[in-house]
């Protein structure tokens, strides 16, 4: 695997499970608790203990939240841990529920940045309630990123964002040009219902402006410079990191991203620099 | 400056207000209270009749103190534009949503019975 990544130019990685990205419909939260604690030990072990170059995301598993946060304590002085893997295909509650606290208190705890990431699935759950489309082309191109959206809208809507102020929170596989949507979207419905939110103390857009968001699948506009603009709108220059999807078959190149015309500082950022201050990775590779 | 009477102290009972013409402006005076406030009776947001809108209530406020759960404040000191329910904090002239935005402010005082607006002083 080391090698593999090293061939597309990747130094360090943080490994995301795979078959785990459904864990949230599992009906029975023992197994589905057992499974994530399997998948943990088994990651530490035989992966990100072994190489220098793989770090790891452990599994929270959202039907067992107190398990969920004894792992995470389990492995808060791990070095190789670097993130908590939220998954949310399927996921019912939405994130930003507080029966969900226990996790972000731990992970906050921790110093470990909590990260999204969704898979395309169809479910009576919203946002995956997608059997209205005929093709994976449709429910491909929605369900990564309606679920990412719905959860951030969830998790400033419900205050996660302010009851954990330190808690780091990163985004992956959505691609980025929702991002100024979900801004100027909970700046608008401010407006009339800051009632309804009334813990935020800030336009819902700074609090989405501070998460991480992980490029992969980066858009292909036909002027890539579109990117940049994108990038501005949310003002992402130091929340934007690439991210590689490998080995999956949708996976991005790095070569792909670095043909958009962002400054060499911007580059420096995305590639890199951003994602060691996400995972408290220090120059080294080890954690901080 | 101009000193206005809008009217008499019993056209605005405690808990309500009005809006008045002075100076060629339409401003909305509140008793919150036995308090006096004067604001401009239009919403910087899109113009809206700011003061137009209903009684001022409280609102919302959570933070930990509260467990993050609503509890009603700023009791009777609250206007929301009937527009689009941008909120106002009466005494102060700040916008609840957006901590950019503040009113100007008309000093409002009661002279016996007169109610009297002063309006072309600096802004405050």
């Amino acid at each position: 695997m080391v090698a593999e990544l090293r061939a597309i130019h990747i130094d360090l990685a943080v490994l995301f499970p795979d078959h785990l990205l459904k864990l949230p419909v599992l009906p029975q939260a023992d197994y589905a608790a057992a499974l994530a604690r399997a998948y943990n030990a088994w990651l530490v072990d035989q992966w990100t203990s072994r190489h220098d170059a793989l770090l790891g995301a452990i599994v929270a598993c959202p039907q067992d939240p107190d398990d969920a946060a004894h792992e995470i304590e389990r492995y808060a002085d791990d070095p190789s841990i670097v993130a908590v893997y939220l998954p949310c295909a399927g996921l019912d509650p939405l994130w930003g529920h507080r029966r969900y606290d226990p996790i972000f208190d731990a992970a906050q705890n921790a110093r470990l940045p909590v990260m999204l990431h969704s898979v395309t699935v169809t479910s009576p759950v919203f946002p995956f309630n997608n059997q209205g489309f005929d093709t994976e082309f449709a429910r491909h191109a929605t369900s990564h990123t309606f679920a990412i959206m719905a959860n951030i809208v969830s998790m400033v809507s419900t205050g996660v964002v302010v009851r954990f102020p330190d808690l780091k929170i990163g985004v992956t596989e959505a691609g980025i040009s929702w991002m100024p949507f979900v801004c100027q979207r909970l700046d608008k419905e401010y407006l009339e219902r800051r009632r309804e939110v009334p813990f935020l103390t800030e336009r819902p857009s700074h609090y989405v402006k501070r998460i991480y968001v992980a490029t992969q699948p980066i858009e292909e506009p036909e002027r890539l410079r579109d990117l940049v603009t994108l990038v501005e709108l949310y003002e992402g220059d130091d929340t934007t990191i690439y991210a590689s999807d490998w080995p999956h078959h949708d996976f991005d190149h790095p070569m792909k991203l670095n043909q958009v015309p962002f400054s060499e500082e911007q580059r420096r950022k995305i590639f890199g620099e951003n994602a060691l201050e996400l995972f408290g990775i220090d120059r080294t590779g080890s954690r901080r | 400056v101009t000193e206005v009477v809008v009217g008499r102290l019993a056209d605005f009972p405690a808990g309500t207000h009005k809006v008045v013409q002075a100076g060629g402006r339409e401003i909305g005076v509140f008793n919150v209270d036995g308090r006096f406030y004067g604001l401009p009776n239009l919403c910087p947001h899109q113009t809206g009749p700011l003061c137009e809108g209903r009684a001022a209530t409280g609102t919302l406020a959570a933070d930990a103190g509260s467990d993050w759960k609503p509890r009603w404040v700023m009791r009777d000191e609250v206007i929301a534009c009937p527009w689009h329910g941008l909120e106002y904090h009466v005494p102060t002239g700040q916008c609840l949503a957006f901590p950019e935005i503040t009113l100007r402010r008309y000093p409002v005082e009661v002279r016996g019975d007169d109610v009297v607006v002063t309006v072309g002083g600096r802004r405050r």
